[in-house]
Parts: C-alpha cells; structure tokens; sequence
C-alpha cells in the first residue's frame, strides 16, 4: 500500500489526456446536439403555440363568418318562403280563375249545345207530329189533314172581326202586330203561307174568303214555307193570323226546356 | 496476494515502471474515447437515433442533471472533469467481471492521482469563478483564527478522496481473494455482483463529493455552502465504503 510516484503522475497525466479527449469527442457535440435539438423543439414549440393562436383567430372568425351566413340564409330562407307563398297563392286564384272562365265557356258551349239541340229536336218533333197527325188522319180518318186545317182555317177566318182582335187568341190561332213601314208605302199585300202545296181549287176557296173578310184592294200572294211545319197563316198590313201546330209546339218546346235545365242543374 | 495492480511491473526504463495499473487505464481511456467517438461520429438532431447515441446521450443527460442539482445551473466548465471523474471510475469498477482484469481504481496512486486533481481543480475552478482574491479570502472567514483548520480541511479532503476509493475497491477484491480460497463456489460470485455495485456506488460518491467541493470553493459564500452539504458528503467527516 504506496503510491507509486510515476504511476501517479501518469494517472494524473492520464486523466486530464482522458478529459479532454472525452470534451472533444463526447460531451461537447452530445451537449451541442441535446442544446440544438431542444432550440429546435422549443422554436417548433413556439411555431406551434404561434400556428395555434393563429388558427384559434382563424376559427373565431370563421365561427364569426359562419353565425353571419346562418343568419344571412334564415333571413334569405323566410323571404323565399314569403315569396313562395305569395306566388302560391296567385298561381292558385289564377287557376281558380281560369277553372271559372273554363266552366263558364263550358257552360255557355253546353247551352249553345242545349238550345241548338232543342231547336232541333222542336223541328224534327214538330215534323214527326206532323207526319204522324197527318198519316193518321190519312189513314184513320180517310180526311187530309191539310184540308181539315184550310177549312177550320177559314171557318174560324170570318169569326175575326179584324186583324189583331181576340178571336185570334183562340188555342192554335195568333195574332200578332208588328209595324211594317214598308208595307204602308207600298201596294197593299196579303200572303196566304202554308207549309203544303195547296191545289188551285182550294187557293180559290182561300182566296175567297180573305177578300170577304179583309176589306180593300190587295194582292193575294200564296207561299210555301217548310218552317211552319203544318197550318196555314195569314198575313196582311203587318199583321197576321196563324192556324197551326205552332203553339202546341211552342209548348213542347218549353216542357223539354224544362226537363233540359232540370237535369243540367243536376 | 497481490494488493496493488502497481506491483505488476510490465516494462520499465529507469524510472520508468509500465505497471498493470497504467496498462488497464490506457485500455478504459481507449475504450471509453474509441466508443464516444464511434457513438458521436453520426449524431442526428431529430430522431430516430442510433443506440449508441442514445445511450450517450442518457448518461451524459443524467449527468448535468445531478451536477446541475449541486452546482447550479451554469455547469458548462465542470461537466468534462466531473463527467470524466465518474465515467472513468465507473468503468475501471465496471470490467472486474473480466477475468485477469485489475481495476485500476484499486492502486492507491490511481485515486491519489484523481484526488490530487481534485485538489488542484477546486482552486482552478475557484479562482476562475471569483478571482484569486476571492479564493483566498474564504480561508480567512469566518475568522483569520480558521486559516489552519480550512488548510487542514482541504489536504485531509483529498486524502478521504483518495482512500476512500482505494479502499473500497481493494479491500473488495481482497473479500473476493479470501472467500475465493475458503469457498470457491457460488458466494465468490455473489460478492463480485456486490463488488459491481461498490464499485458504481463509489464512482457516483466520488464524482458527486468533486462537485460538492468545487460548488462550495467556487461560491462565494463557502460558510453557507458548507452549512448545506450533507454531512456525509464532507470530506474527513466520514469514511465511506467499507
């Protein structure tokens, strides 16, 4: 147990050779590269908390642009819908409107329809009455229906005290009154109008008794017209006087106007 | 049985004595500089890193911090002496699990050499911290009266450095010889793992007893410093070890 001078001086030699071979090689770039990777860690750590703060600004106004956007797109939203509403509505009454002015020309079309029908169906009735009375007779009775109206006709002509009087208003006769200005400038005129051809001998007959029975002087005129359907009329100095199966016509007319109108109700 | 790896004398030249001791500590310095310099020749920033580097990179973290924890925060100028007190003791007590293998830390002339360094750098590091004036003039306080006891002090510092680790590790290796004779099996082994962990606990109480004594010559108000080392940690108060 002595020290060795020698081995002590060359530990001591030793160890400061060892110290600072160590500083050079060992604690010097551990320490630098410990020194700079904690430089880089704490500038990483304030470029985050830097980047954070950023973006924690970035997000408040974001939520900022956001809230005012929602804002913006309810009240957008509420016009949209008042918008919508107001349209729907007008597009609605439009259409009610249109619906309306549709039943109307519908309605108007059904009764142009309704009174052509029924003007037809009056002269196709009144002709197949007239056909049928007439074929009737002619069968039945062996007596020409046309014979037996010009004879009531002019049985019941003198019974007339004048044109347009009450003995007109007798079931099947007329008279009516219209003012003919040019009828009174003119030569006076009487037009006997049948619906049948009538022969010269009952013309003569006819003839007869409407000059007995109108007085003065006028032409007698006879004509044939399809549209009385069946009677003879007589017309003279704007007035005229019927015999015909107008009125019972006229009455099956109003009947199927009815029963028409009824069912259009319906 | 041979106490001191001194008394191995491999070469000599007149004064000139190449012992075992000198042999071993050139071997730990080859070690210790060739690994730091393989570990420290790639070193990266940011990781991954390679497990040397890592490794290196721990010791010489827990290091500072234990040095920080005593001297303080500016630990720049003391890290290599105490760094390298502490690595180079720790390996020489390390490699006794090799056989034939002597550790230099068991030569009284190894740890008086390391507790003369320990002596000198106290003053250097002093002087450099607060000027000659300063140094001296702590031998003088309280009282001039403490002159002798503060000179007194500082050589029996260095001589508890120095036997205290030589005796540690000699008298550890003698155990290990006795034991090995009486009981060759099992028990030499288990006193070897004892003596690995002697040795670490030295090389830790001699680097850290380094620091306490550079701290306190290095502050200007030594009385207090003193006041706050542990009484076990005062040089000549307390024979560590066994």
């Amino acid at each position: 147990m002595k020290i060795d001078l020698f081995t002590l001086f060359a530990q001591i030699v030793n160890f400061l050779i060892l110290m600072l071979l160590l500083k050079r090689y060992l604690y010097r770039p551990i320490i630098r590269t410990m020194d700079e990777r904690e430089r880089r860690i704490g500038a990483s750590l304030e470029e985050a908390e830097r980047k954070e703060s950023e973006a924690q600004r970035e997000a408040a106004v974001c939520h900022a642009e956001r809230q005012e956007i929602e804002d913006k797109r309810g009240e957008m939203l509420s016009m949209a819908q008042a918008a919508a509403e107001t349209w729907r509505r007008d597009l609605i009454q439009q259409a009610r409107e249109e619906v309306e002015e549709r039943q109307l020309h519908w309605r108007q079309a059904i009764e142009r329809e309704k009174e052509s029908f029924l003007r037809d169906l009056r002269q196709r009735a009144g002709a197949q009455v007239y056909e049928i009375a007439r074929r009737a007779l002619a069968d039945l009775a062996t007596i020409e229906l046309e014979r037996h109206i010009i004879d009531t006709f002019l049985a019941r002509l003198p019974g007339l005290e004048k044109p347009g009087a009450d003995a007109f208003q007798t079931p099947g006769m007329e008279a009516t009154a219209t003012a003919d200005r040019q009828g009174e400038t003119q030569r006076r005129e009487a037009v006997i109008c049948t619906a049948f051809a009538i022969d010269k001998k009952t013309r003569e007959r006819i003839e007869k008794a409407v000059r007995e029975r109108l007085a003065g002087d006028f032409d007698l005129r006879f004509e044939e017209s399809p549209d009385l359907i069946c009677g003879i009329e007589l017309r003279a100095g704007g007035q005229a006087a019927a015999w015909s199966l107008r009125d019972y016509l006229e009455t099956l007319d109003e009947k199927m106007s009815l029963a028409f109108a009824i069912k259009t109700e319906e | 049985m041979e106490i001191s790896p001194d008394t191995k004398i491999i070469w000599s030249w007149g004064f000139v004595n190449l012992n075992l001791t000198i042999i071993f500590t050139w071997a730990i310095m080859v070690m210790i500089v060739l690994t730091a310099w393989l570990a420290t020749r790639k070193l990266v920033v940011h990781p991954p890193l390679s497990r040397w580097q890592n490794i290196f990179e721990a010791i010489v973290t827990i290091m500072r911090n234990h040095i920080r924890e005593i001297i303080g925060p500016d630990i720049s100028r003391y890290m290599p002496f105490v760094g390298t007190l502490y690595l180079f003791i720790a390996v020489s007590n390390l490699l006794i699990v090799v056989p034939e293998y002597r550790p230099p830390t068991g030569s009284l002339s190894t740890t008086a050499a390391l507790a003369l360094c320990v002596f000198f750098a106290v003053p250097i590091y002093s002087i450099a911290a607060q000027g000659v004036g300063g140094y001296l003039k702590h031998y003088i306080k309280p009282s001039p009266i403490m002159l002798p006891m503060h000179i007194m002090g500082d050589l029996t510092r260095t001589l508890t450095l120095a036997v205290r680790l030589f005796g540690s590790i000699m008298s550890e290796s003698m155990i290990a010889g006795a034991l090995l004779a009486i009981i060759p099996f099992f028990l030499p082994v288990v006193m070897k793992l004892f003596g690995l962990l002697i040795g670490q606990i030295q090389a830790y109480i001699f680097a850290v007893l380094a620091s306490i004594y550079i701290a306190s010559a290095a502050s200007s108000d030594r009385s207090h410093k003193h006041e706050e080392i542990p009484m076990a940690y005062r040089g000549g108060s307390h024979v560590h070890g066994k």
